[in-house]
């Protein structure tokens, strides 16, 4: 081995890092040659130089604005399709049935939301004569009857009118 | 079938429990690497100033990561990869803010080319000197082409074997060796006219 092949082997044999079979004819020669024992001290020392080259501190708040920072990047669904998993994955929920939940209680939601909805319609097409027929229960409870009478071609019944009130109509 | 032997990783352990769900691992994960990822990005892009940006760029990736992660590499050795692209990326994006050793620098008002001094000298300006120091060492590292500052920086500043730098770079051990030795051999003639022996 001549000094240059020497020379390039330096920075590995001060790392550790040659194979036996390397190592001892290095050694061997850095005893006996003085320009390549100047090289090793060259690479040694500037080598150490480096480690001046101080580490930064991260900003204490780093933990923090990096979870900000990815609230921020997370589409809003991904986020709760992300939160809902991580709840399943910690109380062990299985999400089939969690499913199967849900959809009985849209059923039910929607369902009495639906019967309320026909009530509201019904009463959006009543007439103003029959809503305050509605809010005169009394006169309700005796619609059948006057439901029955055709009182417009029937004079007599006209005439007769009073005797067809409930007793308790006011 | 033969096991994984990266599962024998205490790293790749943790963040397997992330996988199911266990966010504190994550955060454990986060503290032990932080540091050393914006030290590593600080000094691969040589911008102080975006190191931490960066930094976090590269806990969203692995943090985005979790659902496909499987163990192929060490983590130390996964997660230093993607710091590396990332800085890799900022350079491609942005011309570096290197620091030539020629160059023409301000002193007070008036614009001199800055004689170097002996930086070996101590005394009274010391910290003057160090700074200097401090702008050599930066200056050397920031003229190395990209592959040799990824050697030196993870072999100086991370301790990493020559077989997990050769993973980080996916490269030979072969290859490493040959990089750290052309590497060092330029940051020793950048640095000598600056050191004086």
């Amino acid at each position: 081995m001549d000094c240059r092949d020497i020379q390039k082997m330096i920075p590995i044999y001060l790392d550790q890092e040659l194979s036996r079979e390397e190592f001892l004819p290095l050694e061997e020669h850095l005893k006996g040659c003085v320009i390549c024992q100047k090289e090793f001290k060259a690479y040694q020392k500037f080598w150490d130089i480096l480690k001046d080259w101080k580490d930064l501190e991260p900003d204490p708040a780093y933990m923090s604005r990096f979870w900000a920072r990815l609230g921020q990047k997370t589409p809003g669904y991904k986020k709760v399709i992300r939160d809902l998993k991580l709840v399943f994955l910690r109380l062990q929920v299985n999400p089939a049935l969690v499913v199967v939940c849900m959809c009985l209680f849209l059923t039910f939601f929607l369902g009495k939301h639906y019967s309320q909805g026909q009530v509201e319609n019904t009463v959006a097409r009543l007439s103003s004569e029959e809503i305050e027929l509605l809010e005169h229960m009394e006169l309700a409870q005796h619609f059948d009857v006057i439901e029955n009478i055709e009182l417009l071609e029937d004079m007599d019944i006209w005439e007769k009118l009073d005797s067809l009130k409930p007793k308790n109509f006011s | 079938m033969n096991p994984n032997p990266y599962l024998e990783d205490p790293d790749v352990i943790l963040f397997l429990e992330f996988q199911k769900g266990d966010s504190s691992a994550f955060e454990t994960l986060m503290k032990k690497y932080f540091k050393r990822i914006l030290n590593f990005i600080n000094r691969f892009i040589g911008n102080s100033s975006i190191a931490e940006d960066l930094t976090q760029e590269v806990f969203i990736r692995v943090y985005n990561s979790v659902r496909s992660y499987q163990p192929q590499a060490k983590f130390q050795t996964w997660i230093f990869k993607i710091a590396r692209n990332v800085s890799l990326n900022e350079l491609r994006k942005h011309k570096p803010n290197m620091v030539s050793l020629d160059e023409v620098w301000e002193v007070e008002d008036s614009e001199v080319k800055r004689q170097v001094q002996d930086l070996s000298l101590s005394g009274p300006d010391k910290d003057i000197l160090e700074d200097e120091r401090l702008k050599v060492i930066e200056a050397a590292i920031n003229s190395l082409p990209e592959n040799q500052r990824t050697v030196i920086l993870l072999r100086r500043y991370d301790e990493f074997s020559y077989e997990d730098i050769a993973h980080t770079m996916n490269c030979s051990v072969e290859a490493v060796k040959s990089l750290l030795s052309r590497a060092r051999e330029n940051l020793k003639l950048r640095m000598a006219r600056f050191f004086k022996e």
